[in-house]
């Protein structure tokens, strides 16, 4: 059965001054861009808040740019603009990757970077490139704009650290160090969710980042540790199931899900290793 | 593939690719479908359903303020608090006992939807412990043995002994549209239902049951239908039943679309099995003794699991000729939503146990698959478990000796040799046209065809539900009278204005309704003679032609032994499928799908190839994607991003064949199609897996099963 | 990827000439055609100064307030199929409800309500979207096709209308509309589309009756003929 939603609280901000301006006196209101995760919460009922503001229109949350050392994306960034951006092509192909494989076109059109981390689910397919690529959350509110690192971002399931009024505005990445790898292991080929995300990045030193196996996303720090000071990949194995504890759910179980990361890494490990034929 | 067939010398229009008759309506958005339909004052309708499995209703507290709402109980009812089906076990809304999870206790219904979902009512209840093991249950619904000759006597001739147990799980139809319906009262305590059904006449005698009102009190009219696949053979019967409640009470036309969720929680599914298969074998791979145990999950209600279980235990041996053969079938209760149809009918779950078994069989004997198919595998004149002797049309060779041409079998499998993860398996099956035994007789269909001035119009209840009825039964009648595809119309599935020819199930449209057609079209050819339709209409007046079934004279069925005809013939099958496994993350990627299908003759290639293709779609996520959760007996997965099917990603190339061996009774020789293609590719693909080094016994073969399979039962 | 125009103040958009009682019985199409070149032009000369710099991190003073909508019906405008349509929506209201339930055009189809099965795809401003899933007064002033936009001004099929039915592309018909679309707005980006593009650009499409392989052939079809 549908929810009923009741008598929503629509503000359409039209400018980032006037949507922050409502938050700074309403900060109950929940922002709304693409409405690809509000409004299927509605629809089940898990959402019971009635108050929103309508983001979708400010356009000065859009776009994806770099300098010499950042690449910037706009909060309020498409799939499709990712998939479409020679600049994430360049510098964070994995984001592009990981783009086309989040529901379809129509979703994509909608859902934006932004959106996937203020949901904060599990299995936010963006999420875990951000850890492995250490990305800054631009944060802004009437009393000013900071930076709040990804990895602290996260205070628990679906919640962070952002403050009452904050809005989510963009996403610093810098330029990820080494080659990059992705790969969601969805519950089919197109328009899936994921039962285990891995994004890694093999440089000097090892990042690893897993989504869909815990509360929030992951970075296995033991793991990185094994790899980045030499360790063999069956110790880094051993390793990562200290740093993920992954569950039984409606999609996938925890054996499932911990075999799988244990040989996502192995993969990872493989197709990073250069001089390879 | 289509082109082969597409031979227009022999017919001006059987045979040919013509324009599916509602092909524009569909791509312009014109069709309506139920929620497109509105009348004048209509209000919308909601079902309070239970929230335990099993208990007694103690207290109903609405918690809303009632003004403006109808509010309809089962003291509502005017005639009988059942939904007629086979038993008359299945009420309408609950009383007190409640049977299943989401079961319908009480209805509402209001101008405004969003009031209507805004009503709390909170179901006091007693909660009792529910039955939701198959094995743990006391009820049984219907109990079948089919036994052929002595089947200890072939295990003592056996060299081997091979036994298994092999398991499919529930199966949701995902039929795009939601169920939906829509009761129109009229003055005269009369009452018109729209909806999305397969079943106009089901529909219609449910309501005459519930209503205590003569035929002529009850209209059923069904609207454009976005898909069925069995889901729409029986449950909307139950809707229609509450549509007309609130429609009685309220005096107002009354509409209920159910939501995805609600849908997928609360309407059939396929029934889950359990089949247990103890096969005697000679050393060469002949099959010497076959007994066969068939457990099926019927739900709270029996619904139509006895005919379910009818066909799943007649084709349970797969099609091979056996000397002693036992099959022992049984459906039974527990407090589960009730399981209905579902294209197949209970051979997809058989067929998946005695072919996957059979490959088991051969490996244990150190045998090819092929060779052992070939050597049992039926010919004409064999005789099957129930005694029937097997047509000329027995193609079972035939087509499996067509899908190892086509899938370039024997070379595939060199080319893969020892090389892991990647294998190829086959399946053969058959599947019986039209209704099981006496079905038919019972029945008793007739169709109807009216002479138009511009041609013919046929009017019969069989529904199109995308699998192309009007068209297709328009192209038989344009055959036979002579005339062009466009003279002949096809007239609403309007029970006001069609006889009865019967539900829209068992691949028996074209067959069995397609042949009445035939017939009504030679003897309006013949009654018409030289003239035009308007220069006949001119001279003699209207002229309409009904024709009722006749069994084939030669056809006789025991339904107290389960012993003789099963069905007036067979389609035979053969998949070929070659896939391979991924070692990283457990996922089969299938490759490529053979499919060949002997159908008597493709009244429409492309339809028919349509039927091959999607039913095979649809197996292919029976068997590795599809699994519906069930926590404390409700479907915990009632949503389409966690109820997986195969999106165009998904599904593999899927190369449809088709043979034509003609059926005697069936119009231009045409046998059934349209839930043969179900049936086998989920064999094959296990089979494949087994080839690939995976040993897995049950579906959904989901990538978790797999990892089982490899990681943990070595 | 065109940036969805800015919303236009009252001052800015000339309303047009149309029927604001969403239950009227006067057909959609009736609206006059003066009201939508209006419309149309106010729409474009919009999204040019819509583009903003994406970089600056500018301090953002106390402003106006948003406006705010709801719970009761607001007007909304937007362009439909060409057309300019004024009706009224409630915040709850998502764009199907909206086309299917006030304005009644009933080609898109609801299929799960969640975004998850595509049947009711449309174009907002040219590009695919889940019409369940929008809000419907986050349309006001764009530009929304639906399969009843596809047709031809002289009610013949668009050529991909027409490959559907030459292939059969459909059985039960009910995604159909959405497959449309989504095709539809393919062959806006992508003139000449791999087969891989296509079997990608409808992945979001679910079609049960998996007419997929006809579905595939027909939208490759148009290739090299007609664009829709």
């Amino acid at each position: 059965m549908k929810t009923a939603l009741g008598n929503l609280d629509f503000a359409d901000a039209t400018t980032l001054s006037e949507a922050l301006t409502l938050l700074a006196s309403e900060p109950d209101r929940v922002p709304l861009a693409g409405c690809t995760d509000v409004y299927v919460g509605l629809n089940f009922g898990h959402i019971e808040k009635k108050r929103f503001v309508n983001i979708w229109s400010l356009s000065e949350l859009r776009g994806i740019s770099e300098n010499a050392d950042f690449l910037r994306i706009g909060a309020l960034t498409t799939y499709t603009e990712m998939i479409e951006s020679p600049i994430i092509a360049k510098f964070l192909p994995m984001m592009r990757d990981c783009a086309r494989l989040i529901g379809g076109c129509q979703v994509q059109n909608r859902g934006t970077v932004g959106g996937n981390i203020a949901n904060g689910s599990p299995a936010g397919d963006t999420l875990p490139i951000l850890a492995v690529a250490e990305a800054m959350i631009i944060a802004q509110s009437l009393s000013g704009t900071r930076k709040i690192p990804f990895l602290s971002f996260y205070a628990g399931y679906r919640k962070t650290v952002l403050l009452p009024g904050e809005l989510i505005v963009a996403i610093e990445i810098p330029k990820p160090p080494g080659a990059q790898w992705f790969r969601k292991v969805g519950t089919r080929a197109a328009n899936a969710i994921s039962k285990v995300v891995i994004a890694g990045l093999r440089g000097e030193t090892v990042r690893l980042a897993f989504g869909s196996v815990g509360p929030t996303v992951i970075r296995a720090r033991r793991t990185e540790a094994v790899l980045s000071s030499g360790g063999t990949i069956a110790q880094a194995r051993d390793a990562l199931a200290h740093d993920i504890h992954p569950i039984d759910d409606l999609r996938s179980t925890s054996r499932y899900r911990m075999q799988v990361a244990e040989n996502l890494l192995s993969a990872f490990w493989d197709s990073t290793t250069p001089n390879q034929s | 593939m289509v082109e082969n067939f597409r031979n227009q010398d022999r017919y001006e229009s059987v045979g040919r690719n013509v324009d599916r008759k509602e092909g524009m309506s569909k791509v312009t958005g014109q069709a309506k479908y139920v929620d497109d339909l509105n009348f004048e004052g209509m209000i919308y309708g909601r079902t309070i359903r239970s929230e335990i499995p099993r208990g007694k209703i103690k207290a109903i507290h609405l918690e809303f303020d009632t003004e403006g709402f109808t509010i309809v109980d089962y003291r509502d009812i005017p005639g009988k608090n059942l939904i007629a089906l086979i038993q008359d076990d299945q009420p309408c809304l609950v009383e007190s006992e409640i049977n299943h999870a989401d079961e319908p206790i009480l209805l509402l219904a209001h101008p405004e939807k969003e009031k209507l979902l805004e009503a709390k009512v909170r179901i006091e209840t007693i909660s009792e412990i529910p039955v939701l093991d198959p094995l743990q249950s006391g009820k049984i619904f219907k109990e079948i043995l089919i036994s052929k000759g002595d089947i200890e006597a072939g295990f003592g001739l056996a060299d081997r002994i091979v036994e298994g147990e092999y398991r499919t799980g529930h199966q949701e139809h995902v039929y795009i549209e939601p169920n939906g319906m829509i009761a129109v009262p009229t003055p005269d305590g009369a009452i018109t239902v729209y909806g999305s059904l397969q079943c106009p006449y089901y529909v219609h005698g449910a309501l005459m049951v519930l209503l205590g009102v003569p035929e002529t009190k009850v209209r059923v009219v069904q609207t454009e239908t976005g898909g069925g696949f069995g889901g729409k053979e029986d449950y909307p019967s139950i809707i229609a039943c509450h549509a007309a409640l609130l429609a009685l009470k309220s005096g107002r036309p009354t509409k209920i679309v159910y939501d995805r969720v609600e849908d997928m929680q609360a309407t059939t599914r396929r029934h889950p099995a359990i089949v247990r298969h103890r096969t005697g074998v000679a050393a060469d791979g002949t099959l010497l003794s076959m007994d066969v145990e068939v457990i099926m999950d019927g739900g709270a209600y029996c619904t139509l699991s006895p005919v379910v279980l009818s066909r799943g235990v007649i084709h349970a041996t797969g099609p091979y000729r056996c000397d002693n053969v036992r099959i022992r079938g049984r459906v039974v209760h527990t407090n589960t939503p009730p399981n209905g149809a579902f294209r197949g009918f209970g051979a997809p779950q058989t067929l998946f146990a005695s072919e996957v078994h059979l490959d088991r069989i051969a490996h244990t004997l150190g045998l090819d698959p092929i060779e052992i198919r070939e050597k049992n595998a039926f010919r004409p004149g064999d005789v099957t478990a129930t005694g029937q002797v097997l047509p000329e049309d027995t193609s079972a060779l035939q087509v499996l000796r067509e899908a190892l041409k086509k899938s370039d079998y024997y070379n595939i499998r060199k080319k893969i040799g020892t090389q892991a993860k990647r294998g190829v398996g086959v399946a053969l099956y058959w599947h019986g046209s039209g209704f099981t035994g006496a079905g038919e007789v019972k029945l008793a269909s007739k169709a109807t065809l009216e002479l138009l001035p511009s041609g013919a119009k046929v009017r019969v209840a069989s529904t199109e539900i995308g699998q192309g009825t009007r068209t297709m039964l328009a192209q038989i009648v344009a055959q036979t009278l002579g005339w062009s595809y466009d003279s002949i119309e096809v007239s609403p599935a309007d029970t006001a204005v069609v006889p009865d020819s019967g539900p829209t199930v068992a691949s028996r449209t074209c067959m069995i309704v397609g042949r009445l057609l035939q017939r009504c079209a030679e003897e309006m050819r013949f009654r018409i003679g030289n003239l035009t339709p308007k220069q006949y209409l001119e001279k003699h007046g209207p002229l309409e032609i009904t024709k009722v079934y006749e069994k084939p004279p030669a056809i006789q069925w025991d339904d107290e032994h389960y012993r003789g005809d099963a069905y007036g013939t067979y389609g035979w099958g053969c998949n070929v499928v070659d896939l391979e496994w991924d070692a990283v993350t457990y996922e089969v990627k299938v490759k490529k799908v053979i499919a060949v299908f002997d159908i008597g003759k493709a009244i429409h290639p492309i339809f028919a190839a349509g039927q091959i293709e999607g039913g095979t779609a649809q197996a292919i996520g029976y068997a590795l994607h599809e699994e519906v959760v069930m926590r404390n007996g409700r479907v915990a997965n009632p949503q389409l991003t966690n109820y997986i099917i195969p999106t165009t990603m998904d599904t593999p190339p899927i190369e449809a064949v088709i043979v034509e061996n003609s059926y005697r009774f069936g119009p231009f020789g045409a046998k059934g199609v349209g839930e043969m293609p179900m049936d086998g590719p989920a064999a094959a693909i296990v089979n494949a897996l087994f080839a690939a080094g995976v040993d897995v016994r049950e579906i959904p073969a989901t990538p978790e099963r797999i990892m089982e399979a490899v990681c943990y039962s070595r | 990827m065109k940036k969805p125009p800015k919303k236009p103040t009252e001052a800015e958009t000339e309303q047009p000439n149309s029927i604001s009682d969403p239950k009227s019985t006067s057909p959609y199409r009736g609206w006059t055609r003066r009201g939508f070149l209006q419309t149309t032009a106010g729409l474009s000369a919009l999204a040019v100064t819509a583009r903003t710099s994406v970089h600056a991190d500018q301090d953002v003073s106390k402003g106006s307030l948003p406006t705010r909508s709801g719970p009761a019906e607001t007007p909304l405008a937007f362009e439909l199929n060409g057309v300019a349509v004024s009706t009224q929506a409630e915040p709850r209201e998502t764009l199907a409800d909206v086309l299917l339930y006030r304005l009644n055009l009933t080609g898109t189809k609801i299929g799960c309500d969640r975004g998850a099965c595509g049947a009711c795809t449309v174009l907002v401003d040219g590009a695919t979207r889940v019409s369940c899933l929008t809000p419907a007064l986050d349309i006001a002033n764009r530009r929304v096709t639906t399969v009843e936009g596809l047709t031809l001004k002289d009610g013949s099929l668009s050529p991909l209308q027409q490959a559907f039915v030459n292939h059969d592309a459909l059985q039960c018909g009910y995604c159909t509309p959405g497959f449309l679309m989504s095709a539809t707005a393919l062959y806006t980006k992508t003139p000449a589309p791999t087969k891989e593009q296509v079997v990608e650009a409808v992945s979001g499409n679910l079609c049960r009756c998996a007419a997929h392989s006809h579905i595939i052939d027909a939208i490759l079809s148009v290739k090299n003929g007609e664009r829709p």
